[in-house]
């Protein structure tokens, strides 16, 4: 037996982790520890030696797995944003790698345990730090969180960043998407699982039909073919629901995978995985409009299990999103818990989905949260900026507290941005009444009666005849009221309306408390059956979990509305406490820099190198940043060209290929449909696009501030 | 090199006389070097003003401060023009090999892979010929994520060191080629414990790839050189070469009594690994022995005399008289 065997060479370092077990870690993640022979091998690959082979209950490797959990828990405090780019970005990121990579090198349980429970918050800290290919914090991150699971609580993370997956700026982030859903514990047929078919299927429904793609799709597909070797006819059962559906029977995935694989173009004998048929569907909601209520609650519940069953199989979650939202809304009166787990169900699939944000906060309203259900929106507002639902919404929410001009400014938007919501329109007016402006009121209601467009819509009518019922002109509110009936018929709006009339001095009082009331047009509001009450506590109680990093949000978002109404002082004093708090929290800093722009030269020194997230650099950009930056962010984002060359116009003047690329996005461009017609617009009537146009900053300010990747956290837990 | 500061070589005197192997390893190696430029050698000695203490204060500089700043960056101060004298000068063909040992540990568990599919995969792809058990396109897909692995590493961007391919054919012949070539690359951290393994991956490219990936970075003027030791963290594991070889010389773990297994050894500008770099997967089993018996002191002392003997130069490594330990 060689001496080695038994007799290990000395080590000094070892002897000093016995004793000082923090500091001696902290030297060698960071390089400075000397342990020879290991001069030349990586933080890691020397714990590895020193580690690897020691027992799981040895004292050496269970103070190392406590160490290691407390390092990698103190990394996100242990530097200011200014003091990591002074230490250097790349070596921070290195040494946070390393140091990840030991965890599920090792095996190390309590590390492990640590990033799952800690991972969407990690994963919200890293999101900027990828330096580049190398330099991939992000990445370094997910691939630590795919392999140190022991339970299925990420499954949807994993689905969610395959389709992010798609985008060039995210492509690195597909490899360690599907290890997670490969290494997802106790699925059928571990590794060639049907969620990993799933979250493949959801990565290659947003690949174009371009070389690039192509190659990247089949690669992966290739590559896990090769993992795990499977029969042909596994493969087939497993892909084929994916090749009947629907939704991705024109990308050009499927084509690629057909082409290639034979067998994949021929049918399964096994029963493919389905939706529930449209009968079944129907019959439910004829149930719920006959008035069943506690009865039909499970097989709802069982429908939506199969449409979800469905998603996980085919990656396409359509249905079952779009199913829970509708339900959701039908039962929302007297069952808001079940309506809540259904909409945070519904965004744990599809997290840009404006009915599931509204119908969560609506639950929570009606579960008496109105604080919850006000972040909630603020979060929908930034996420969605063009939806005038849910900024409708909040501007009732802030009404309620007196907020008036921060509600107005928000209405106002909606009104710009969606000028044919006629429920804007009316919230506008009363707001405007009840704020003593009852001319400009009257004048937007009566532009609005004009427009045919609206003549088919009893909310305009309904809230004008009350306002002049209020106003104690009757007669018109009388005639009004004949339109109405004449209209959409007699119903218990216009027997109020004729109520009031009849009522002479008492009927104003009255039209005086319903235009006081929150909700002027909703569904009277109905008690909670007793089998809601459970669930009902179940998702509060997970909302009050997860309310930590969306009321942050919600503070910044009230921040830049605050600049928005002329209230800097108060908004930089929220921005400020935010910061206190957590001065690496990116939102605030953006919006802090958006507004104010000498704080622009800050935000881009601190994240210049870090090519993560493209909001810091867009809200740092003045003139000042370097014509190789803005190529940089070019190349790195190639899908937010457009946003990135608009950002340089208004900012520091784009050059002359800059400024032909977006014309060419501003006419043909995808996405971002709303503010490309702005501009089209805008063009349009001054003949370019000027950028000291006041509209257009704000639009950009808004493009910015829904580019800030705030995580999955906002959207809280699945059930 | 010979300190211009009293300080550092008052540091470098003590250190060679240290009673630790590794401690008068260290501070030969640094009055050794022989390519370090006088620029170069300038601007490290002034910045390392005020760290010469004792040895752990310049080791933790030259790792904190100077490592960082002037090596662990996109293009090393190594292929710079500030060090052309370390430079490789003799002309190298594009076609001539160049081969590398890289640890899998990390890319297999990214991969999902384990070395024995890993082999099977390759096999399969190097054979070209229809696998029962593997499609060919599904094995190289395998391998570009195994590729894409070692490509992401963030140590990557650091001077790489690399040998060249002949003479180690008959080295790879063995079945036990991983330990063998281990050793003759004198890479004492790929050590395993008894019945440990380190999968490895034998990376081998031309000279041609390297210098292609040097053209898109331009500050890098000498992307091929003879290593240095101010190219990486101090080790006892390496001696620079005298001014006379092209190249370094790598120190073989296995003793070298008669010269014969060295191998010519240059640091190389990063270059991003592709599938036909994949040459040659396996597992190295055996501890380093000779770490214990004879040592390092001893596995220096004959590959130093090796050195002489190359270059003819029975001056090179000897320390000024009275820095030996007493």
């Amino acid at each position: 037996m060689s001496l080695s065997a038994t007799k290990p060479l000395p080590n000094d370092w070892l002897e000093r982790f016995r004793a000082e077990p923090q500091p001696a870690l902290d030297d060698l993640l960071r390089g400075l520890a000397r342990v020879p022979p290991y001069e030349r091998a990586t933080p890691s690959d020397i714990l590895d030696r020193l580690f690897g082979v020691l027992a799981a209950d040895d004292p050496d490797r269970q103070r190392l797995d406590s160490t290691l959990c407390d390092w990698l828990a103190g990394r996100r405090t242990c530097m200011t944003p200014d003091e990591r780019a002074a230490y250097g970005l790349s070596r921070f990121v290195t040494e946070t790698m390393d140091a990840l990579s030991a965890v599920w090198l090792l095996q190390l349980p309590r590390s492990g345990a640590w990033i799952q429970d800690h991972y969407l918050e990690l994963d919200q800290w890293a999101a900027p730090l990828r330096l580049s290919e190398s330099w991939d914090l992000p990445r370094a991150l997910a691939q630590a969180g795919a392999l140190t699971q022991v339970d299925q609580r990420l499954q949807f993370y994993w689905l969610r960043l395959c389709k992010e997956a798609a985008q060039p700026s995210r492509r690195a982030m597909i490899d360690p998407a599907l290890n997670g859903l490969s290494r997802l514990p106790d699925t059928a047929g571990q590794g060639a699982s049907p969620q990993l078919i799933a979250g493949l299927a959801r990565f290659g429904a947003e690949l174009e039909s371009n070389p690039r793609d192509q190659r990247d799709f089949l690669r992966r597909w290739r590559a896990l073919k090769a993992r795990f070797p499977r029969t042909g006819r596994v493969w087939q059962e497993l892909w084929q629901g994916v090749l009947k559906n629907r939704q991705f029977q024109d990308r050009p995935f499927v084509a690629w995978l057909t082409e290639t694989e034979a067998v994949l173009r021929t049918e399964s004998r096994a029963r493919p995985v389905s939706l529930p048929s449209k009968q079944q569907i129907d019959a439910l909601f004829q149930r719920l409009q006959r008035g069943e209520r506690e009865s039909v609650l499970p097989y709802i519940q069982k429908m939506l299990d199969g449409c979800e069953h469905y998603a996980q199989g085919t990656g396409d979650a359509h249905f079952f999103v779009r199913s829970a939202c509708n339900l959701g809304k039908d039962v929302l009166a007297w069952a808001p818990g079940h309506a809540l787990v259904w909409a945070r169900d519904a965004l744990s699939w599809s997290p840009a989905n404006g009915y599931a944000w509204d119908l969560r906060a609506r639950a929570l309203r009606s579960l008496r949260r109105p604080d919850l259900a006000q972040a909630v929106y603020w979060e929908a507002v930034r996420r969605l900026p063009t939806n005038a639902v849910v900024r409708t919404q909040l501007a009732l929410l802030l009404i309620d507290q007196g907020r008036e001009p921060e509600a107005e400014a928000l209405l106002r938007e909606a009104h710009e941005r969606d000028p044919s919501s006629a429920h804007v329109r009316a919230e506008l007016a009363r707001l405007l009444a009840r704020t003593g402006r009852e001319t400009e009121a009257e004048a937007l209601l009566r532009r609005t009666l004009d427009l045919c467009e609206f003549s088919r819509n009893p909310i305009v009518l309904y809230t004008f005849a009350l306002l002049l019922v209020a106003w104690g002109r009757v007669e018109e509110a009388g005639k009004l009221r004949d339109l109405y009936v004449r209209r959409f018929g007699a119903n218990q709006w216009s027997e109020t309306l004729s109520g009031m009339i009849a009522a002479g001095a008492e009927g104003r009082t009255e039209a005086l408390y319903h235009l006081a009331k929150r909700d002027l047009h909703g569904e009277p509001a109905d008690h909670p059956i007793a089998a809601d009450a459970k669930p009902a506590d179940w998702a509060v109680a997970r909302e009050e979990q997860a309310a930590a990093p969306l009321r942050r949000a919600a503070g910044a978002s009230q921040a830049d509305l605050l600049f928005r109404v002329n209230d800097p002082v108060s908004a930089e004093r929220n921005l400020a406490d935010l910061l206190a708090d957590d001065p690496d929290d990116l939102y605030p800093q953006i919006v802090w820099a958006l507004h104010v722009p000498e704080r622009r030269p800050l935000l881009a020194e601190r994240y210049r190198e870090a090519l993560g997230t493209l909001s810091p650099h867009l809200a740092g950009a003045d003139q000042t940043t370097p014509a190789a930056h803005w190529e940089l962010l070019g190349e790195t984002f190639p899908e937010r060209m457009g946003l990135i060359d608009l950002t340089r116009l208004l900012r520091a003047g784009a050059d002359e290929a800059a400024a032909a690329r977006l014309e060419y996005w501003i006419v043909g461009g995808q996405g971002d449909d709303y503010l490309r017609a702005r501009l089209l617009a805008q063009r349009g009537r001054d003949g370019r696009i000027d950028p000291g146009n006041q509209e257009l900053q704000a639009l950009l300010t808004d493009a910015i501030r829904a580019e800030v990747d705030l995580g999955d956290r906002v959207l809280g837990e699945a059930a | 090199m010979t300190p211009a500061f009293k300080d550092l070589e008052e540091l470098l005197r003590s250190t060679c006389r240290s009673g630790d192997p590794n401690l008068a390893a260290y501070g030969e190696n640094y009055l050794f070097e022989e390519r370090v430029s006088g620029p170069r050698q300038g601007a490290y000695e002034s910045a390392q003003q005020g760290n010469s203490a004792d040895f752990a204060a310049w080791d933790r500089w030259h790792r904190d401060q100077y490592l960082p700043r002037a090596i662990h960056r996109a293009v090393p101060e190594t292929f710079t023009g500030i060090n052309a004298e370390a430079a490789h000068s003799s002309a190298l063909g594009e076609d001539q090999w160049l081969v590398r040992v890289e640890n899998l540990r990390y890319a297999l568990g990214e991969n999902g892979l384990t070395i024995d599919r890993l082999h099977e995969l390759l096999t399969a792809v190097q054979d070209g010929r229809r696998d029962p058990k593997y499609d060919l396109l599904d094995a190289e897909a395998s391998l570009e994520g195994v590729c894409e692995s070692l490509n992401r590493n963030p140590y990557a961007v650091r001077p790489r060191f690399a040998g060249f391919y002949q003479g180690l054919e008959d080295t790879l012949a063995a079945p036990d080629w991983p330990d063998l070539v281990r050793d003759r690359f004198g890479l004492a951290h790929f050590n395993p414990a008894p019945k440990e393994i380190i999968p490895v991956a034998l990376m081998r490219y031309p000279v041609r790839d390297v210098l292609a990936a040097a053209r898109k970075a331009a500050d890098a003027v000498h992307p091929i050189c003879v290593p240095t030791v101010l190219d990486h963290e101090f080790t006892s594991y390496f001696v620079p070469a005298p001014r006379q070889l092209p190249y370094g010389r790598t120190l073989q773990l296995a003793g070298d009594p008669d010269c014969e297994y060295k191998i010519a050894e240059v640091l190389h500008l990063r270059l991003a690994y592709r599938v036909e770099h994949l040459f040659r997967v396996g597992v190295v089993t055996r501890p380093v022995d000779t770490l214990v018996t004879p040592g390092l002191a001893r596995l220096r002392a004959d590959h130093i005399f090796c050195l002489q003997y190359e270059s003819d130069r029975n001056d090179f490594g000897a320390l000024p008289p009275g820095w030996s330990k007493p």
